[in-house]
């Protein structure tokens, strides 16, 4: 009965996933979806899970077969050494440049809505410093914080449904399929590498309790994650229609002034900011962490909890970088991170999954 | 410790223990008046006595106040100068005569001493290489009284005493269970001091007793006279703000966290007793949480969450929301807090700290001043910190609610070291939030939840059976009607889950 093996369980996995993907709804995320998706983007989640099925369950079954091994093990065994390194390093790339994109993103818009005088490193460093202090705690910290704020945090989503209600238009959800179903199942699956985190997961399998309970969780935590995103654009035309969110930067903050209770509470926008960025912090403390694993077992290093602070170093000062950043963020995210990866996450699973084949048909 | 003292103090023991008694009374005698400087030292008492039933000459030592003069006399001296030469020869032995409820033979100067320190009385033989150390011990304490600290109203009302064998008997009164063990250790170089151990055998898990034992054992100190001092030897992180131990001075609490399978440590001086591994909601737990009434008790108890939560946030929230966030207040209210704080010439930071400082001086001084002039302290602080502060435009009024709101939630938080938790923790808050606001914060809250859930109490998660999640019988912030907990909480590891069958119809689990 002695669980305190530093493994997590189910339930830990479940508001990890829950928190690094759920919380896509509610960055800057709409911003690259609204325009190809105008008032069928709510649709996107959907498309994501339909089209990740299938390395999504690849993986399930690479993990499967390679007991006690995580990806990056995985890929060194099947693809050899050299062409292991090279996609060991190239998966370490998307997961650094995600969290720089991502938390100067989120510095952005605290920047621009709450704090326009105090300096952006700042923030970047109490931002990215917090996380850390998380992160340098270990996977079980991060798992344990998540499953207990979880419910805090998705009690606040539901307040902030139940507090909008008076505003919504449901008129505003037509036309339903948007710019045209097959427009949106295009688009949907340019932006499907936005649950790619399925991938990144896969290198703490050794650090889950068994298989049973990794597929638990991350099956269950995708398919919420992707219930929270929906329901989130869903609110987002409801309140503003789909015009307004193509131009807007971050809707939901857009969304938190309007959080009014009766006479007495003109908004409630700080709180919700609050859970928000409680919500970045423990993201991006999975990031960092993942980061550090990566590296480590990249490079082969047992003990890669000392990495993590290079990466963290690492992220602030190259996120302090663009000058621009709305911009900047915007494309680059849109353009290279998003729309020219899908075809990674989906292909790198599925090319493991046949190699392994290939080889227990010849070691047979 | 370095190595070279362990060694020093192996090398004294050693020395001790060779020291066997001699044959000879003389001898024995003087080397006992030696050890306790007799005759300078008056402490040690020492009588000759005849014992006419084997015409042998004996010596009494023990210590006046440490043991009971009139069970002395009753019990050794008189037995030993009667006349029982009627008595048949094979029972002429010492054991025989004399009357105690224990006594034991001791051949080494080292037990002797102990046992003299103690509280024993000690009889010495003409002839005899043996002493015998009769249990005589008697120190004075008060009477069983209400607890200070922890007041309920509904519920028994006896707290403990500074009198480990009162203690005890508190506990058994409680647990009449043939499985609950004392076990007793000693500490302390110079001075001896008795530590009981306290479990139920099938019940707590070995391992923690056994590291509960250890980490006792470990302790190198020259003496440890209360039990304040021993939890401070065996918590889990000195420097932390967090308490891994809890304190409690209640015997009925002492007794239901045994029968969860946790540990208890007692020490005889002392009137309260260390209850460990601990979890939050030990902490936060009230006994009154379980006498009262299914609804009753969770109603305080959420009384007492939220207090805690104002206790630590409210004068964080207020900087971060008049600060960086005013547009969440509705306009009039801000256009009053504006008007109140307009000829307050410091930035709300320092009014708050003011404040904050100012009731955290008026706490300790409550606790420091004399009794009788106790009131004086009220008078003074209504009006230091109500009236004069907001008429001489150092604070604005409406920081004197807020500061009274956190002050008096803070008084409902039960347990010692919790509440110092909190109030040392609020004054971080308000830095952050008067630095970045909400961020602030929620970046504090993030640490400080990340901190509490990698902190461990004797192996056991300080957030369980919460986080990580444990089968229990959710006894947590809310809990279950007492019928419905028939399992007990499982991050204690105890080695018997279950408490009663599982009732029919409705289940927790």
């Amino acid at each position: 009965m002695d669980k305190l093996d530093g493994k997590i369980g189910a339930r830990e996995l479940f508001s990890i996933v829950i928190i690094i993907i759920g919380i896509k709804g509610a960055d800057m995320t709409p911003a690259n979806l609204f325009p190809s998706g105008q008032s069928a983007t709510w649709m996107f989640p959907i498309v994501w899970l339909v089209i990740m099925t299938i390395p999504i369950w690849a993986t399930l079954s690479l993990l499967k077969k390679y007991k006690e091994k995580n990806i990056v093990e995985i890929i060194y065994l099947l693809t050899g050494k050299y062409i292991g390194f090279i996609i060991c390093l190239s998966l370490l790339a998307l997961l650094f440049t995600a969290t720089v994109l991502n938390s100067r993103s989120y510095v952005d818009i605290m920047n621009v809505m709450i704090f326009p005088t105090t300096p952006i490193i700042v923030l970047y460093a109490v931002l990215i410093g917090s996380s850390y202090f998380i992160a340098n705690r270990g996977l079980e910290t991060i798992g344990r914080t998540s499953w207990l704020l979880l419910p805090y945090l998705v009690g606040g989503i539901v307040l902030l449904f139940i507090i909008l209600g008076d505003n919504i238009i449901i008129e505003y959800l037509y036309p339903i399929t948007g710019p045209g179903i097959t427009k949106v199942i295009k688009s949907g699956i340019t932006h499907s590498s936005l649950i790619g985190e399925f991938l990144l997961l896969a290198i703490f399998f050794p650090n889950v309790r068994d298989y049973k309970s990794y597929k638990k969780g991350t099956l269950w935590g995708l398919l919420l994650s992707c219930l929270i995103i929906s329901l989130l654009f869903i609110e987002y035309i409801l309140i503003f229609d789909y015009v307004a969110p193509q131009m807007m930067m971050h809707p939901y903050s857009q969304l938190t002034r309007v959080t009014e209770i009766g006479m007495f509470i003109t908004s409630l926008d700080a709180f919700f900011f609050g859970l928000w960025i409680l919500t970045g912090i423990i993201r991006f403390s999975f990031y960092l962490y993942g980061g550090g694993a990566i590296l480590g077992y990249t490079l082969k290093i047992k003990e890669y909890e000392p990495l993590i602070l290079p990466i963290t170093v690492l992220t602030i000062i190259v996120g302090l970088i663009p000058s621009n950043p709305s911009q900047t963020i915007l494309i680059l995210r849109d353009n290279f991170l998003i729309k020219k990866t899908w075809i990674y996450f989906f292909a790198l699973p599925l090319v493991l999954w046949i190699i392994s084949k290939i080889r227990g048909e010849v070691k047979k | 410790m370095s190595p070279f003292f362990k060694f020093n103090k192996e090398n004294n023991k050693n020395e001790l223990n060779k020291k066997v008694l001699f044959n000879n009374l003389e001898k024995n005698a003087r080397y006992l008046k030696t050890t306790f400087c007799y005759p300078r030292n008056k402490g040690l008492i020492f009588r000759e006595i005849y014992v006419k039933s084997i015409n042998k000459k004996a010596n009494i030592f023990f210590i006046d106040g440490m043991a009971n003069d009139k069970n002395i006399i009753d019990h050794i001296i008189y037995p030993l100068s009667e006349d029982i030469s009627t008595l048949k020869e094979e029972a002429k032995n010492i054991k025989n005569i004399i009357k105690a409820k224990d006594i034991k033979e001791l051949d080494c100067f080292h037990e002797i001493i102990d046992d003299i320190l103690i509280g024993n009385t000690i009889v010495l033989i003409e002839g005899h290489s043996v002493g015998f150390s009769v249990d005589t011990s008697k120190f004075e304490h008060r009477q069983v009284e209400k607890p200070i600290r922890e007041n309920v109203i509904k519920g028994p009302q006896e707290g403990f005493v500074e009198s480990s064998q009162i203690n005890l008997s508190l506990l058994r009164k409680r647990l009449r269970n043939e499985k609950l063990i004392t076990e007793r250790l000693t500490i302390g170089e110079r001075s001896k001091s008795v530590v009981e151990i306290i479990y139920i055998d099938d019940l707590a898990n070995s391992d923690i007793v056994n590291e509960v034992k250890d980490r006792i054992n470990e302790i190198q100190a020259d003496t440890i006279h209360t039990i304040d001092i021993l939890e401070q030897h065996i918590e889990e992180r000195p420097y932390s703000l967090v308490p891994t131990v809890l304190y409690t001075e209640r015997p009925d609490r002492v007794a239901a966290f045994l029968m969860e399978g946790h540990v208890a440590v007692l020490m005889d001086s002392s009137s309260d007793c260390l209850v460990l591994p601990v979890t939050f909601w030990s902490l936060f737990h009230t006994g009154e949480d379980m006498y009262q009434r299914w609804a009753y008790g969770n109603f305080i108890r959420i009384i007492r969450m939220i207090s805690l939560f104002i206790a630590l946030l409210t004068p964080s929230i207020y900087i971060a929301v008049s600060t960086f966030h005013s547009e969440m207040l509705p306009t009039d209210l801000l256009l009053a807090i504006t008007a109140t704080r307009e000829r307050v010439p410091f930035p709300v930071i320092i009014e708050v700290m003011i404040m904050e400082s100012a009731f955290e001086l008026l706490r300790e001084a409550g606790i420091r001043i004399p009794t009788p002039i106790g009131p004086t302290i009220g008078i003074v602080g209504a009006l230091i910190l109500g009236q004069a502060a907001v008429e001489a435009n150092i604070v604005s009024p409406i920081l004197v609610i807020i500061v009274a709101l956190t002050g008096l939630a803070s008084f409902a938080i039960p347990n010692n070291s919790l509440n110092f938790m909190i109030r040392i923790s609020r004054f971080m808050f308000l830095i952050l939030s008067s630095m970045l606001g909400a961020f602030g914060i929620m970046a504090g809250i993030a640490i400080t939840v990340s901190y509490l859930v990698s902190v461990k109490s004797f192996g056991v998660p300080f957030l369980a059976p919460l986080a990580p999640y444990y089968p229990s019988s959710k006894d947590t912030i809310f809990r279950l009607p007492v019928w419905m907990q028939w399992i007990r909480p499982a991050h204690v590891k105890p080695k018997n889950n279950i408490r009663k069958k599982k009732p029919r119809g409705r289940s927790n689990q």
